[in-house]
């Protein structure tokens, strides 16, 4: 979902003005999104579904890009009117570049709580996960204990490169820090547990790439995307399989860039898409699981749902304590990554 | 600067330009203006910074550590292209018509192919599974695979094939610049074939080196791609940290401030070796 090759460039040429102008027409409604087998899910199940308002079509983008957001509504050149970003995303931290969202059009009573705010609501659930390649590892991992156990478990591990993405989370539940103890995040001790495996870590950043690392072997296990783990055992039929126990839970939000011209119909879409009505569907090809209480998913795919394993230990990303210190998360990932052991 | 004085002179009735101003427009709509509304937010974020962007990353070791791994790989790299492309370049320079065209495709043949793609071939190439321990496996060198992959190993390598060209085209250059008949002359002054290149030879072509060099140690300094994907977490460059700032934090005072700092350690090299650049480009 995220991919994080991105120019100063571009975000330079935004500044400028110099957006592209191919879908800045009056009437086009776009929504943006991570790409992928999701981008195709989401068009699938919900654009081409959506009743537009008379007029006005919709155009949806793959490749979303905070700082491309942000370029855009500082430059007043805002072309982008639905903004699907993931879990640090959205919260009152980002403000000052999204419209507040009209909840007098969402529905937010069906709404998980705590996944509705001020200016985003969670669309879709998924987690970070331990998948591993089943050619390598021939006894079930019981969870991220067993992925920092080197002597019960040879091989290298691959970890998202992200100091956001869940990686201190990981170390410290495997340390047996208890789910809800996890923040705030004790980075210090974090930092110790990752020591312990560094010279094994691999780090990947796209989520293809995650897929890639453990479907080949190159490395026994990762820390990757439900999605993501879902996709190279089912799609790619790649030798890969994945565990529930010690998931973190997070949720892609929908938001509005501030400045859109067209947040009325964007409020209108939101809703649909949060609604009892459509918001399972996206369980449809994929294993992500609905924000909405009251909606239906796809029985075949509820095995695969994160919250279909919420009997077995997991956490959940708490947002704000992370947007509230990303800058030291930052800081501090950077500095133990490159420093050497 | 004699030959376009000549022609500028009128003697040879062309016009003075055919127009610059396309290009310098174009550079400064979309190089110098961007460039400077990047830079500029290391002082304007957050309001009324100043410098304070700028001594929170001079202070930073972890700036520090990268800004060292960005140099590191950037000399290493020369240093190879520099040699390699010299030796290449001379090879080019022996060779007969044929030899000269096919030497010069291969040369130029990765300047053809993206940037990516090359990064991505390399991580084939090197990796586990990939074609180098597969051979080495075969032919028994080794019994397990060498981790090559993310290492400081993989990105010079990979780095130092996509720059080759920048060094080996100055230097031919530089060679088929050069007047044959001094070697005449050193001859007839008792000098041997090797006392010949070393004295006068590569005295005269040295320059074409140093332009090759000052290309390719300034174009490493600005590498994100290769190092991201060849690279092992201690060869990361400043553009890793540019681009977190840039992208997830959102903290363009910062990244505007690294950037600063980059820039100005490219101006300086150009200016430091501008004259090579000036000798061989506009003589």
């Amino acid at each position: 979902m995220r991919f994080r090759y991105r120019s100063a460039a571009m975000s330079a040429a935004l500044i400028l003005g110099l957006t592209p102008l191919a879908h800045s027409e009056e009437n086009t409604l776009v929504w943006v999104d991570g790409g992928g087998a999701y981008h195709d899910t989401v068009q699938k199940e919900i654009l081409d579904t959506w009743k537009a308002p008379e007029g006005m079509s919709i155009v949806s983008v793959a490749g979303t890009d905070n700082a491309k957001l942000r370029a855009m509504v500082e430059s007043n050149r805002v072309v982008w009117d639905v903004y699907n970003g993931d879990n640090t995303w959205g919260t009152e931290a980002d403000g000052e570049w999204l419209e507040p969202l009209d909840y007098s059009v969402i529905n937010k009573d069906d709404i998980v709580p705590e996944f509705a705010s001020k200016y985003r609501v969670a669309n879709m659930i998924y987690s970070i996960q331990l998948a591993y390649n089943t050619d390598k590892v021939t006894t079930k991992p019981a969870g991220w204990a067993d992925f920092f156990d080197l002597e019960k478990f040879p091989g290298k591990r691959a970890v998202m490169d992200y100091s956001a993405g869940g990686i201190f989370e990981i170390a410290l539940l495997a340390d047996g820090v208890a789910p809800a103890d996890l923040y705030p995040l004790d980075i210090d001790r974090a930092i110790r547990k990752l020591d312990t495996i560094k010279s094994s870590l691999v780090y990947w950043q796209s989520g293809a790439q995650s897929e890639e690392l453990v479907g080949s072997g190159e490395v026994s296990m990762v820390m990757t995307y439900n999605a993501r783990a879902y996709d190279a055992k089912v799609a790619l039929e790649m030798p890969v399989d994945y565990i529930f126990e010690g998931q973190i839970l997070a949720a892609a939000y929908l938001t509005v860039p501030k400045g859109s011209k067209h947040v009325k119909a964007a409020m209108d879409l939101i809703a649909y898409a949060v609604s009892a009505d459509v918001n399972g569907k996206l369980s449809t090809d994929l294993p992500l699981a609905p924000s909405n209480t009251k909606t239906q998913v796809n029985p075949e795919m509820s095995p695969d749902l994160p919250t279909s394993h919420l009997d077995k230990p997991y956490a959940v990303f708490d947002d704000q304590w992370i947007a509230a210190n990303s800058a030291m998360l930052e800081q501090r990932y950077q500095a133990w990554k490159s420093a050497a052991q | 600067m004699t030959a376009s004085a000549a022609i500028s002179g009128g003697r040879l009735r062309l016009p003075a330009t055919i127009g610059v101003w396309p290009l310098l427009l174009a550079l400064a709509v979309l190089l110098f203006l961007p460039a400077a509304a990047i830079i500029a937010n290391s002082f304007t974020e957050p309001q009324n910074a100043g410098f304070s962007n700028f001594s929170r990353i001079l202070s930073d070791p972890t700036f520090g550590r990268f800004a060292y791994n960005t140099v590191r790989i950037a000399v290493v790299v020369s240093f190879f292209t520099g040699l390699i492309g010299y030796f290449y370049a001379y090879a080019i320079y022996r060779s007969g018509p044929a030899g000269r065209s096919f030497l010069m495709t291969c040369a130029l043949l990765p300047l053809w192919t993206s940037l990516l793609v090359r990064s991505f071939a390399w991580t084939v190439i090197l990796r586990d599974t990939g074609i180098v321990n597969w051979l080495l496996m075969w032919v028994g060198i080794v019994d397990e695979p060498i981790g090559m992959l993310r290492t400081s190993f993989a990105v010079t390598v990979g780095m130092i094939q996509i720059l080759l060209p920048f060094t080996i085209l100055p230097i031919f250059a530089s060679m088929t610049k050069f007047d044959t008949t001094l070697l005449l002359a050193a001859r007839s002054l008792g000098a041997s074939p090797r006392r010949s290149f070393w004295l006068v030879f590569f005295p005269a072509t040295q320059v074409g080196l140093v332009a090759g060099l000052m290309l390719v140690f300034v174009l490493s300094l600005g590498y994100y791609i290769t190092p991201v994907l060849l690279g092992g977490p201690r060869d990361q460059p400043v553009a890793v940290l540019i681009d977190a700032q840039v992208t997830t934090q959102l903290d363009w005072g910062a990244a505007g401030a690294m950037s600063a700092i980059v820039t100005a350690a490219v101006l300086l090299m150009l200016a430091a070796g501008w004259r090579a650049i000036n000798k061989i480009f506009l003589v």
